[in-house]
């Protein structure tokens, strides 16, 4: 086990009985080293969704072992797995979700709330990253009074306000139009090159190709690892 | 996270929806503003009945003999006017060991009274009594008056009635029927009692003239009420229990009294202690209602906050992806519902006072503010609302996070 390593699952499983058994993950396997970045590509149902979940620690794995920055993240309690969540992981959704009776700044400043670290100076880390993803003039904007690409610039700086080691993505440009949708991959690219890992769930390929490696899935398992090579710079 | 960011949070979900917030809490309002309403009426109420009395009548060796008439509907008391109490029952009350004095309180109908160039119709009663009566009482000047003479004591509002009255002056009254006596001013006393009307006090002798025919056969005067004097207060309650045995038994009030009347020889605390029963009776029942109301109002705020739980799944999922935790959910909806029960309790209070004043001016009762109630009734929305988020709070930490982030 390596922390050079941001992701390592080894066989994981997650079945869903809903009438009969759903294989939604049916043993994957993934090496992730730190500061990667991995595209997931599949058809509708394939799992994708699922295997973020997992690595976002967001579910609970049937079978198999997943070690996320060195922890094992099946031993892990609710709680642990929710301090986690807020200090190690960084979520993006096609949706968004922002809190809609909360301004940007709040909204970015959620997952300070719910840390155990101390929560002077909230806004001013929210102003900053709000700053960073190029929505400093939005700070006091609710969620309906933004854009579809602010609403997910909003976003991102909500998942990296705790400066999360990983970032997971689903989606994050599927209620965008190409340009926006543009913009927004240059920005996790850049994420990229500072040194977060990057999983990003994507239905476009020239999405995907924004990433080092694509992985490809079928049936809840992993088909194909293709490397594309040094992105950024 | 700080109780200031779980309150800030709360407060925001509930100002989300203002009106279905303020209906939410419609049943606590109406469970505290009933008690507040009651406890306001009932406090001015007994202030506007006892007043200070206790306090200046309760420490004097003094018994009160009247007649108890059951109400045909509902609460209340109230004595009956029947002269029953006879001369020989004085007397022999009189003759008590316990005892130093008896004076009997008799009724006059008047119809007028003048006062030099002053007349008022109604409004002032004379009393019948002897001049052991005012034995406790104040003089403000002058004495009592002597037995058998035109002598008369006035109280106070007397005085006040007629823009000053004072001893010497003569005062006339017209009975009913027609016949004007006069009176000479002997002395004049304080009745800090409330709603103690303007009273003229005559000696029985010549001028009380209630005569019943006795079980003995004799014609004496009779006397709806006694005021009797025990010689100390270590010897008032033997006074009385010798008292009300006799009265109880053999004596000519037993028998002349109706059946369905009761004889009550009470001392000053006993009477207050009465009318203080008769509120807590009115308390309890009134304590019933509001129960109901209150446990209906816990229920609707139960019910709507189950609502805004399945409402704001998605929120819920939220704050779990950016890591709230099950007790970061639990406080926040738990937080909202206790804001709720508090907003209703604060609201249900001045209603109450509001309700309360309204009673209170129509009835000229004086206000009161019962202010450790306004700190039991917003600790009883408190309760109330903790109560009824419970279930919905547990309901919220329990959302999946993969389920409440699925599909649209
Ligand atoms: N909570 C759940 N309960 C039951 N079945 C589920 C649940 N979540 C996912 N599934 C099933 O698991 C399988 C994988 O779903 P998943 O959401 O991971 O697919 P996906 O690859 O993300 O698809 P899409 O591209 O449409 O988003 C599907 O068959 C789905 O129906
Ligand atoms: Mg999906």
């Amino acid at each position: 086990m390596s922390t050079e390593h941001s992701v390592i699952a080894d066989s994981i499983s997650r079945t869903y009985y809903v009438g009969e058994p759903v294989h939604a993950l049916d043993g994957v396997t993934l090496e992730l080293p730190a500061g990667s970045f991995t595209a997931v590509m599949g058809p509708s149902g394939s799992g994708k969704s699922t295997l973020l979940n997992m690595l976002g620690c967001l579910d609970t794995i049937d079978e198999g072992t997943l070690t996320i920055h060195g922890r094992d993240v099946g031993d892990m309690s609710e709680r642990e797995r929710a301090m986690f969540r807020s200090t190690e992981l960084g979520f993006v959704f096609q949706a968004f979700y922002l809190m809609p009776r909360l301004r940007a700044w709040e909204n970015v400043s959620l997952p300070l709330l719910f840390g155990e670290a101390p929560t002077d100076g909230r806004r001013a880390r929210a102003e900053r990253m709000l700053d960073r993803v190029g929505v400093g003039d939005r700070i006091d904007h609710l969620p309906n009074e933004l854009s579809g690409g602010q609403r997910q610039r909003v976003a991102i700086a909500r998942a990296l306000v705790n400066e999360p080691r990983l970032l997971l993505a689903d989606e994050p440009t599927g209620n965008l139009d190409t340009k926006t949708g543009a913009s927004i991959m240059e920005l996790f690219t850049e994420l990229h090159v500072e040194g977060t890992s990057v999983v990003l769930v994507t239905h476009e390929r020239y999405i995907a190709e924004y990433a080092e490696q694509v992985v490809h899935m079928v049936d809840g398992r992993i088909t194909e690892i293709e490397p594309l090579g040094e992105v950024g710079r | 996270m700080r109780a200031r960011d779980t309150f800030s949070f709360s407060w925001r979900a509930i100002r989300g929806h203002k009106l279905r917030s303020t209906l939410t809490t419609l049943g606590v309002i109406i469970g505290v503003g009933a008690i507040i309403t009651f406890m306001v009426l009932g406090g001015a109420f007994s202030e506007n009945v006892l007043g200070n009395f206790d306090e200046l009548y309760g420490d004097q060796p003094l018994l009160l003999v009247q007649t108890q008439t059951p109400l045909d509907d509902g609460f209340g008391l109230i004595f009956s006017m029947t002269p029953i109490y006879t001369e020989h029952d004085i007397a022999t009350i009189e003759a008590m060991e316990d005892v130093s004095f008896v004076a009997p309180l008799g009724q006059i109908a008047v119809t007028q009274t003048r006062v030099g160039g002053q007349q008022v119709t109604g409004g002032v009663s004379v009393s019948a009594t002897t001049p052991a009566g005012f034995t406790f009482d104040t003089f403000l000047d002058g004495e009592a008056f002597d037995m058998g003479t035109n002598e008369a004591v006035i109280n106070r509002q007397v005085s006040d009635r007629f823009d000053g009255v004072e001893v010497g002056d003569t005062i006339s009254f017209t009975r009913e029927g027609g016949v004007v006596t006069t009176v000479t001013v002997r002395g004049i006393i304080d009745e800090d009692i409330p709603n103690q009307p303007p009273t003229i006090y005559v000696p029985v002798d010549p001028h009380y003239q209630q005569i019943v025919e006795t079980p003995r056969g004799t014609n004496e005067r009779a006397y709806p009420m006694l005021v009797i004097g025990a010689d100390s207060l270590e010897t008032l309650r033997s006074a009385q229990d010798m008292a009300r045995a006799y009265l109880h038994g053999d004596s000519d009030a037993n028998a002349l009294k109706s059946d369905r009347d009761t004889i009550l020889v009470q001392t000053i605390d006993d009477l207050v202690q009465q009318i203080t029963d008769l509120l807590d009776q009115i308390t309890v029942f009134i304590a019933g209602i509001a129960g109901i109301a209150l446990v209906v109002g816990a229920i609707g705020i139960a019910n709507i906050m189950i609502v805004s739980v399945v409402e704001r799944t998605r929120e819920i999922g939220i704050m779990k992806s950016v890591g709230a935790t099950r007790r970061h959910i639990i406080q926040l909806f738990l937080v909202e519902s206790i804001i709720l029960g508090v907003i209703g309790a604060l609201l249900g209070v001045l209603l109450g006072f509001g309700i309360g004043a309204l009673g209170v001016m129509a009835l000229e009762w004086p206000m009161v503010y019962p202010l450790e109630w306004v700190v039991i009734a917003t600790g009883m929305g408190l309760i109330v609302g903790a109560l009824a988020g419970v279930y919905p709070a547990w309901r919220a930490a329990s959302v999946d996070p993969v389920i409440a982030l699925g599909r649209e």
